[in-house]
């Protein structure tokens, strides 16, 4: 896939992806959603998408210590923002990091309920959709201040086989990526469950999600 | 008709019976040698024919084979750029996006009495049309409409109709302070977006590369494929002899590759038995990466005048030529430079200067005694003077006695008698007066060479000149 330059037009999957991304945190009652958060909840999306089957937007990321985060994804951000599929409720300086803003958004119901009627009419996307509500509902139990820091402790992001600046890849380049850490790590909750028990993965996916809310709750 | 002559005729009809079938049978089985001698007559008339054009083809394979092994080799090399000029755009793209945002908190500090009253969602638009002079709206670039609104702002009217507005005079002294600001970090931000055209061009070329290259070898290898089947064919083409030497050859060929088979299969029990000494060395190294790329970033920072850094980046490679790929835990060296816009770009050993590798080299050993060592350590360097010019020579004297200033740690370096603040500096944590004390002086325990006869009294000068130099 090219990588969009700073003012490429938009990738229409993207953007529909991005609308769901944020309908799911709407009705996981994690709105309005910080751009941070925002990010690192998009990338659990990605990073988990294979546990459903589901193809990820983006399957690398680069390594950053500020955590996950996506210049494809915000120029789209900011895309909705402009035909107003999304509301930015506040806009400020970043409490986190003074050189940044921060913004916090929420989907604009009117706009935004054919652009999801239309999406959902789509068979995979009904798949799509329910995964994303599993991950936003799981997310939403991590501590509002926490989140990012719950993306950071990902199995994929927090590989010590990767250093910082470099790339985090599970599965851009295919041919010499084999393994998918976070995928892994949540499939692996198999071996934990009692004899007789197969989890399904719903449970899976809700499983690792709350081990990354333990590590990052401390 | 009598019994003895009903008799007859059933015996008869039988005899008739049986001898047609078999003639019949013989007949057959006649027709089908025939048909055989025949076709091996054939064969044997168009072998020398059927031979000239399975020796065509199979050159025209041997050709093909060496064209996709090397197709095979640059696509490696191919896929190694395109994979460097990923991370590269990547970091970049990333660095856009700071720069961005770092003017974007600016221009909101110097706009923010013009944005007030404003929606946030306005105002994040209007933020995007001003700094960015692009229309999240419509997607497209909007030079004019920036210009309109920031000439509203400056005529302290309202950015959304233009109205005349009423702005607090204190507001002004801070915007004004903050424009010198917002102009240096839109001056850094549009050369980040510079950068990233750049690295965007070369990412999107190795990609092309990339895809051109795999289009060629899947058309190879159909080629390959067809070329097999053709001298297949005209194997079968050949008279029986030589299909039957073809076949014995076949045979044996067969009981090689068992053979061949054999020995993979007691390379790969080694490579299980090698993946899992490997997983526990990469663990053993992931613990420890970060203090060596911490350590060494501390000690080359004095030596370089570029940024250096150490970057654990795990390598994929076959042991022997065939066989399983295994990640062997490796470290990579990125440095700065005035071409990459002090970006840290990975530089493979032919990238760097003699002396550069001499000494990333030195310090990766002196960074692995430190973080691994058990605190006592011991260096031995021949030469270490060899590859340094006369600025850098006090830099690699400093280096190596910034290292032996450790307890139990030592140092000995064989040196030439040179010029310059190499040695000197090397003996710094020693006053004037002890400095003899830590050289061992080859003039005086070494068998003399011709030079050394000839001119002793010049060499013992020079020690003892750069004995007595401070630096």
């Amino acid at each position: 896939m090219m990588t969009p330059s700073f003012h490429s037009k938009g990738d229409l999957s993207t953007r529909a992806r991005l609308v769901q991304l944020v309908a799911a945190l709407e009705r996981a009652g994690a709105t309005p959603i910080s751009n941070r958060d925002l990010h690192s909840f998009a990338y659990l999306a990605n990073v988990l998408s294979p546990l459903w089957d589901i193809e990820p937007l983006e399957s690398s990321i680069l390594k950053d210590r500020n955590g996950p985060r996506s210049s494809a994804l915000e120029h789209e951000i900011d895309l909705c923002v402009g035909v107003g599929l999304l509301v930015v409720e506040t806009l400020g300086p970043d409490p986190e990091n003074p050189t940044r803003l921060d913004a916090t958004y929420r989907v604009n119901g009117t706009a935004a309920r054919p652009v999801l009627q239309a999406i959902s009419a789509l068979p995979d996307e009904l798949v799509t959709e329910r995964f994303l509500n599993e991950l936003a509902f799981a997310f939403v139990e991590i501590k509002p201040g926490l989140r990012d820091d719950a993306a950071i402790q990902d199995a994929s992001w927090s590989n010590p086989a990767v250093a910082n600046g470099r790339v985090v890849d599970f599965g851009e380049h295919a041919a010499r990526v084999t393994v998918n850490p976070s995928l892994s790590a949540a499939q692996a909750f198999q071996r934990f469950a009692p004899s007789g028990v197969r989890l399904d993965r719903a449970e899976k996916l809700v499983m690792y999600v709350r081990l990354l809310k333990r590590r990052a709750h401390g | 008709m009598t019994p003895n002559l009903s008799s007859d005729l059933r015996r008869l009809e039988g005899e008739i019976v049986s001898a047609d079938s078999a003639a019949r049978n013989l007949n057959a089985i006649l027709f089908k040698i025939s048909q055989r001698r025949q076709s091996e007559t054939t064969k044997k008339v168009k072998a020398s024919d059927t031979r000239a054009r399975m020796a065509s083809e199979q050159g025209e394979l041997d050709a093909l084979t060496k064209r996709e092994s090397e197709l095979t080799e640059r696509l490696d090399s191919t896929q190694s750029s395109q994979s460097d000029a990923n991370l590269r755009l990547k970091r970049v793209e990333h660095q856009v996006d700071i720069n961005a945002q770092s003017y974007e908190k600016i221009k909101f500090e110097v706009l923010r009495q013009a944005f007030a009253g404003v929606r946030p969602t306005e105002q994040y638009l209007f933020l995007k049309l001003l700094s960015e002079k692009f229309c999240i709206a419509c997607d497209q670039s909007a030079p004019k409409a920036a210009i309109e609104i920031q000439e509203r702002i400056d005529k302290k009217q309202c950015v959304v109709c233009g109205s005349p507005r009423k702005y607090d005079d204190s507001v002004v002294d801070i915007a004004d302070s903050l424009k010198l600001k917002a102009e240096v970090s839109f001056q850094t931000l549009e050369q980040s977006r510079h950068e990233l055209s750049v690295s965007e061009a070369q990412y999107n070329a190795a990609s092309e590369e990339v895809s051109g290259l795999l289009a060629e070898l899947s058309k190879i290898r159909q080629a390959i494929d067809t070329k097999q089947n053709n001298i297949r064919v005209l194997r079968r083409n050949l008279p029986a002899d030589e299909s039957i030497e073809l076949h014995r050859e076949e045979d044996r060929i067969k009981s090689l590759r068992d053979q061949v088979l054999l020995f993979r299969s007691e390379r790969e029990v080694a490579e299980q038995s090698i993946a899992e000494l490997l997983v526990q060395l990469s663990q053993a190294v992931e613990q420890v990466r970060e203090k060596l790329e911490g350590a060494f970033y501390q000690r080359a920072a004095p030596f370089f005048a570029e940024q250096v850094r150490l970057v654990y980046a795990p390598r994929n490679a076959k042991i022997g030529l065939y066989g399983q790929s295994f990640a062997f835990p490796a470290f990579e060296i990125e440095m700065t430079s005035g071409a990459t816009f002090g970006q840290f770009i990975r530089r493979t050993a032919s990238q760097v200067s003699l002396s550069q590798r001499e000494y990333l080299d030195i310090i990766f050993r002196m960074v692995l005694m430190d973080v691994i060592g058990s605190g006592a350590a011991t260096l031995v360097v021949d030469g270490p003077e060899g590859s340094l010019d006369a600025v850098f020579a006090g830099r690699g004297g400093e280096l190596f006695a910034a290292f032996s200033e450790q307890p139990q740690t030592n140092v000995l370096l064989a040196c030439n008698i040179v010029e310059g603040g190499f040695i000197p500096r090397a003996l710094s944590n020693y006053k004037l007066k002890d400095r003899r004390s830590r050289v061992v002086n080859l003039i005086d325990e070494a068998t003399p060479t011709q030079a050394l006869k000839e001119l002793r009294p010049e060499y013992t000068q020079k020690v003892n000149e750069i004995l007595a130099r401070d630096q």
